[in-house]
Formats: structure tokens, sequence, C-alpha cells
């Protein structure tokens, strides 16, 4: 039952716009990069834990999951990091109109696409070889 | 005319009493990562394989 008074505006009451999705998608990505970290980190420890406990880590990095894994993983960081510049410029006042925002939304997702397309194959071209 | 109480409005603080500062330290920590990002990038990309040696010769 809607109260007979005025409502502070909340996402149900604006029209979509896929700026709405980008914004939500930096938060996503965000949260998703503190997972990534962690098995970041797992790796590196791994390795400094010496040979065998390297060896034990490494078949979950390198299986077509662990792959999987990493190709979003770079794709969420990419995205994040685009995307944190756009806020950046946002913080100092750029871009800021309607019109703009929608561009560098655009720019965003399309240097993103780039720049994972070209470190995903980068990954796959080169086999992950345990010298 | 302002919706802050006479009280927030004297101590001049958010509801979070430390907003500018958290606000602050995310910006300059987020402008810190930019260039550490696109430096963990390319060191990974630049890796020629994942192998033991080749990883701990890196660290």
């Amino acid at each position: 039952m809607m109260a007979e008074r005025p409502l502070s505006p909340f996402l149900t009451v604006h029209r979509w716009a896929y700026t709405m999705t980008l914004s939500i998608l930096h938060r996503a990505t965000g949260v998703a990069l503190i997972a990534a970290l962690l098995g970041l980190v797992i790796w590196l420890i791994s390795a400094s834990f010496g040979a065998d406990s390297y060896a034990a880590v490494l078949p979950a990095l390198t299986s077509v999951a662990g792959k999987v894994v990493m190709c979003l993983a770079v794709i969420a960081l990419i995205y994040h990091f685009c995307n944190g510049l756009r806020h950046l410029a946002w913080d100092i006042g750029w871009g800021f109109e309607r019109s703009a925002a929608r561009r560098s939304g655009k720019l965003v997702l399309l240097a993103t696409l780039i720049g994972s397309a070209l470190c995903i194959y980068w990954i796959l071209a080169h086999p992950a070889g345990a010298a | 005319m302002s919706l802050r109480a006479p009280l927030a409005q004297a101590l001049n603080h958010g509801a979070a009493h430390d907003g500018v500062h958290h606000w602050w330290v995310q910006r300059v920590s987020a402008i810190a990562l930019a260039p550490l990002v696109i430096w963990l990038i390319c060191q990974l990309l630049s890796l020629p394989d994942a192998g033991y040696l080749t990883v701990t010769a890196w660290i």
C-alpha cells in the first residue's frame, strides 16, 4: 500500500538507463576483485612456502575452471580500473553531464572489451608450463 | 532552510562522523592503486611461464 505523501526517489521510480548497470557493475566487480586478490595471495604464498606447496596449488589455477575464473577476474579488474578512472574524473567535476556520462560509459565498455580480450588472448596463448 | 538538527549543525559532523576522511582515504588509495594495477598486469603478462622457478625468481 503506497502512502499518500511524497516518497524519496528510489531505484524503482527511475526509468532504466545502462549507466545504472555500469554503476552496480562497478560495485560488483569491486567485491569480486577482493576474492580474486585472495587467489593471487594464495598463489604467491604457496610459492614462498616451497616447490611442494606450489605444485599442490598450481593445478587449481591451470585447470579449466581456474582459467575461467582467471579470465573473469581479468575482465573485472580492467572494468573496475577503467570505471574507477571515470569516477575519479567525476570527482574533479569532469564529465558529469548526462551525455558525457553516457559517452564515457561506452568508452569504458569498449576499453574493457579490448583490454580484457588482449589479456585473455595472451594468457591462453602462453601455456602455463610447470618448469 | 536546513533539514539538519541544530546539534548536528553545531558539531559539523555527518552521520558517520568521519565521512570526509573516509572520502579522502578512498580517493588517495584509488589514485595510488591505478599505476600499481598497470604494473601488476604488465608483470604478470611478462612471466614466460607459471613454473616454480620462474615465479620465485620474479618474487
